[in-house]
């Protein structure tokens, strides 16, 4: 069994390598788990009030989430739209008040245990805190 | 000269009898089943994205003499309880069909680390062995996800679960990763679309292969293959060389299985993995592979065979007597009967080489007298 | 200590856990309200119907070829006698004799030519019996559709052709045998005439074992090379077992038949050879050893676990997970009794 034996720097080597290999695995599973999360996303043109605010409805705005497709939202509607991961883009274009039109481009990160979020584009364009909220959907 | 040439042929025709048998069948088939080549240019490159990858885990375990792996539905089961998770904690895309793969890992070297040490106790009877091992996990598999999913190991999705509160349905929606790695390099020729990504992941498969035939691990085994005892005395470690390559199979089946169901879409939770060592052992056998011996060609010639039998004989029945039903039961005798033919051939063999080895010391012996 | 440790090792772990749970299971019988009495009759019954296929096996074993995971083979031929006879009009409980001679000239061609196969496999005689028997079943699913059959209670009613995927024996031979000196003791039933004949066919073989070709059958698998310097032929020792066994398995469906109350065409003889195969394990027999007693034990123990744990299972946690247990033990018995095998002995 001589051929077997194997000297004690190989052996550690070993060990690290394989060590290495399982954190090298583990690590890429957590982000394949938190980028392939798929949660849903409710557009919302709505008036709302928060904190004594109101956000008052848009007639016509147009949302788009990462690259998705553009969806054109009028007074009063509410769409479902599916993505998957954390990190999302928000996209915006309405008529402002100016009569040009006017595009919000924003970042946010969602939280990998909430399955759905209400997003509330008149809270949006206004800037105010609470635009996104996790939202429970009643059965 | 000419008797030489004569016992190529024969020879030709005896190792690749099951192939042009095949070709027999389906050039006769062929045009009784009426179909366009456009449509079977499509089921094949289909066929092929499906299937490649659980055939090509089988080709290990020939080389380390240990025949066909019928254990491969180990890592098929493997497999699918990673898709399982990933639908129940609702992961998508190829992130989803990646972490189903690198979940169903340690799955698989449990059970093919189980299974190798199963084998080396039933050396000479792997095959027979293997397959039995294949229907008692399949018991396990059921008990774990019939009734283990839900009551202990928590599933939170509704839509997964039966309604009596435990236990995975009968069929997962698999639409979160569904064909997410055919779809991800489209290319289009005329009305095919060939998925580039699915095919560039089985090449690199291939190439693993080929270069691990050449590590010191696969001499090792080819070793064995050849003759055990020799390899024992030249001093490998049968026994757990030839585990290591049942832990490969199984994990390459696991992630075979993951493909094969990320381009159907949908998983029948009982039924996909049972017919699946069947099919791919089928298929190889097919492309001329033999219990000892099988190239990545006989993989790819056997998935296209084997599939384009599978497609046309239930038309070429029913255009035939006016029974589908008739071809249908047809391509199961012919991947029973392949099967069979082409152990029996190798048995046959095997008997024939160790009467000619006998003969030739003796004859040796005579000589030296 | 040193004792008990011996009685585990010739019984082996899976035996002694197979024994003790259905032991559990009729202890825990009368607490969940499940009748002794029907459990046991039905045992008995499940019993005489699946023993002769059990009893099937017993030849091949003897002979050195290993499990006869090829039953199917000897199903097929008591499928094709079953079916000519109800074809040919045969009717009563006569026509149970009638059918198990009509399968006889399949089961010899059969076995003969199964036989000389497995003579030139030897050493991998169990796989390919595996495939023999599911190639013939795949290859007798197209027969069924195309072969001649004209009885109206056999084939497809609107096509009239084809034979349906099950059909009934009744008024041919239902029952032919369980009825006969039947006893009837409130919900209990005894087949006494299906265990007597199956009795009958136990020591029929039993008897031919020890006639002289018997006992160089046994020979011939225990100890080849000895057989062969006493001047026994083994190939032909071999092909006579395998032509019993397959004999054997063509009565042992019959048998079945006639208790169950239906012809299973089509896939139905599929997976018939584990749960044979399964059952002679529990009784004690390995790949290359196998007595009558051990046909008689594992029948038994093998069916009154699948008889008793539905019901007793289902009354204590209200799941019914007989289906799982069954592929459980009767694989896990097949896997241990496969890696059991001693060095050298094919």
């Amino acid at each position: 069994m001589s051929n077997f034996a194997i000297t004690g720097n190989v052996r550690i080597r070993r060990i690290l390598i394989r060590a290495a290999f399982i954190l090298f695995m583990l690590i890429l599973a957590v982000f394949l788990f938190f980028g392939g999360k798929a949660h849903t996303l409710l557009l919302d043109n709505k008036t709302i009030e928060k904190e004594g605010k109101i956000y008052r409805e848009l007639n016509v705005v147009e949302v788009r989430i990462g690259s998705g497709k553009e969806e054109e939202l009028l007074k009063k509607d509410r769409v479902k739209i599916d993505v998957s991961g954390q990190r999302q883009v928000i996209t915006v274009t309405f008529p402002g008040d100016d009569g040009n039109e006017k595009i919000i481009k924003k970042t946010f990160h969602l939280k990998a245990g909430v399955p759905m979020y209400l997003i509330s584009i008149p809270a949006f364009i206004a800037g105010a805190d609470g635009w996104i909220e996790p939202f429970e959907p009643s059965n | 000269m000419l008797k030489n040439d004569k016992d190529n042929v024969i020879k030709f025709l005896e190792t690749n009898l099951v192939p042009i048998l095949f070709v027999i069948i389906i050039a006769f088939a062929l045009p009784l089943s009426g179909f366009s080549v456009r449509y079977l240019f499509n089921e094949i490159i289909v066929r092929l994205v499906r299937n490649l990858f659980l055939v090509l885990a089988l080709l290990l375990p020939i080389m380390a003499g240990m025949g066909l792996n019928f254990g491969m539905v180990l890592g098929a089961m493997a497999g699918e309880i990673g898709l399982i998770f990933i639908t129940d904690w609702n992961i998508t895309g190829l992130h989803g069909m990646f972490l189903a793969m690198i979940l169903s890992i340690p799955l698989s070297i449990l059970l093919g680390w189980m299974c190798g040490k199963i084998l080396n106790r039933a050396k000479g009877r792997e095959m027979v062995t293997s397959y039995i091992l294949g229907f008692f996990m399949n018991g396990v598999y059921q008990l774990v996800v019939l009734y283990g999913m839900g009551s202990v190991i928590p599933i939170a999705s509704d839509s997964i679960v039966l309604s009596r509160g435990y236990g995975i349905r009968n069929a997962v929606n698999l639409t979160g990763i569904r064909q997410s790695l055919d779809k991800l390099l489209p290319l289009k020729i005329g009305t095919t679309l060939i998925p580039v990504a699915t095919f560039a992941l089985i090449a690199v498969l291939c190439v693993f292969i080929i270069w691990f035939r050449r590590t010191k691990l696969g001499q090792d085994m080819r070793a064995i293959g050849q003759d055990m005892a020799v390899a024992e005395a030249s001093g490998i470690d049968v026994a757990r060389t030839r585990i290591i390559s049942i832990i490969i199979s199984t994990v390459l089946a696991g992630f075979g299985m993951v493909i094969y169901l990320q381009n159907i879409g949908t998983m029948n939770t009982y039924n996909s993995h049972e017919q699946v060592g069947m099919f791919s052992i089928a298929a190889l056998l097919v492309g001329g592979a033999s219990v000892n011996r099988a190239k990545i060609g006989n993989a790819i010639l056997g998935v296209v065979l084997f599939h384009l039998m599978f497609v046309i004989s239930p038309m070429a029945g029913k255009n035939l007597i006016g029974q589908a039903q008739l071809g249908e039961y047809f391509r199961v005798f012919v991947s029973y009967g392949v099967i069979s033919i082409s152990l029996v051939l190798y048995a046959i063999r095997k008997q024939r080489d160790k009467a000619r080895a006998g003969i030739a010391l003796a004859d040796a012996q005579e000589v030296r007298d | 200590m040193k004792y008990l440790d011996r009685i585990v090792e010739k019984t082996g772990w899976p035996r002694l856990i197979i024994g003790l749970f259905l032991f559990s299971l009729f202890i825990a019988a009368p607490f969940a309200q499940v009748k002794i009495g029907t459990s046991l009759s039905d045992t008995l019954i499940r019993f005489g119907m699946n023993g002769i296929m059990v009893l099937a096996l017993v030849p091949m074993i003897h002979s050195g070829c290993g499990l006869n995971f090829g039953l199917p083979l000897g199903i097929i031929a008591g499928l094709l006698g079953a079916t000519i006879t109800i074809e040919l009009g045969a009717t009563g409980a006569a026509s149970l004799f009638i059918a198990i001679l009509a399968a006889t000239p399949f089961a010899l061609v059969f076995g003969w030519g199964y036989g000389n196969l497995l003579n030139r496999v030897k050493g991998n005689e169990m796989m390919i019996a595996t495939y023999v028997g599911f190639s013939s079943v795949a290859f007798m699913c197209m027969m069924w559709l195309l072969l001649p059959y004209s009885s109206p209670t056999m084939v497809w009613g609107y096509e009239g052709v084809g034979l349906r995927t099950t059909i009934s024996v009744e008024g041919f031979y239902l029952h032919a045998l369980s009825n006969f000196l039947a006893v009837r003791i409130g919900t209990f039933f005894l087949p006494t005439g299906m265990l007597l004949f199956m009795g009958f066919v136990c020591f029929l073989v039993w008897a031919f074992l020890h006639t002289k070709t018997g006992t160089a059958m046994t020979a011939v698998g225990s100890n080849p090379v000895f057989a062969r310097a006493s001047g026994v032929n083994i190939d032909r020792m071999r092909t006579i077992s395998v032509i019993l066994s397959t004999w054997l398995g063509a009565v042992g469906i019959i048998v079945y038949q006639q208790s169950f109350g239906f012809i299973q065409l089509y896939m139905g003889p599929f997976y018939m050879a584990f749960p044979a195969v399964a059952a002679i394990l529990i009784g004690g027999a390995s790949v290359n050893k196998a007595s009558i007693m051990n046909v008689l034990i594992g029948a038994f123990l093998f069916q009154g676990i699948l008889t008793m744990t539905p019901s007793v299972m289902n009354s204590i946690i209200q799941m019914d997970m007989s289906e799982v247990i069954r592929i459980i033990v009767s694989n896990g018995m097949i896997l241990y009794a496969l890696t059991r095998v001693k060095k050298g002995a094919h």
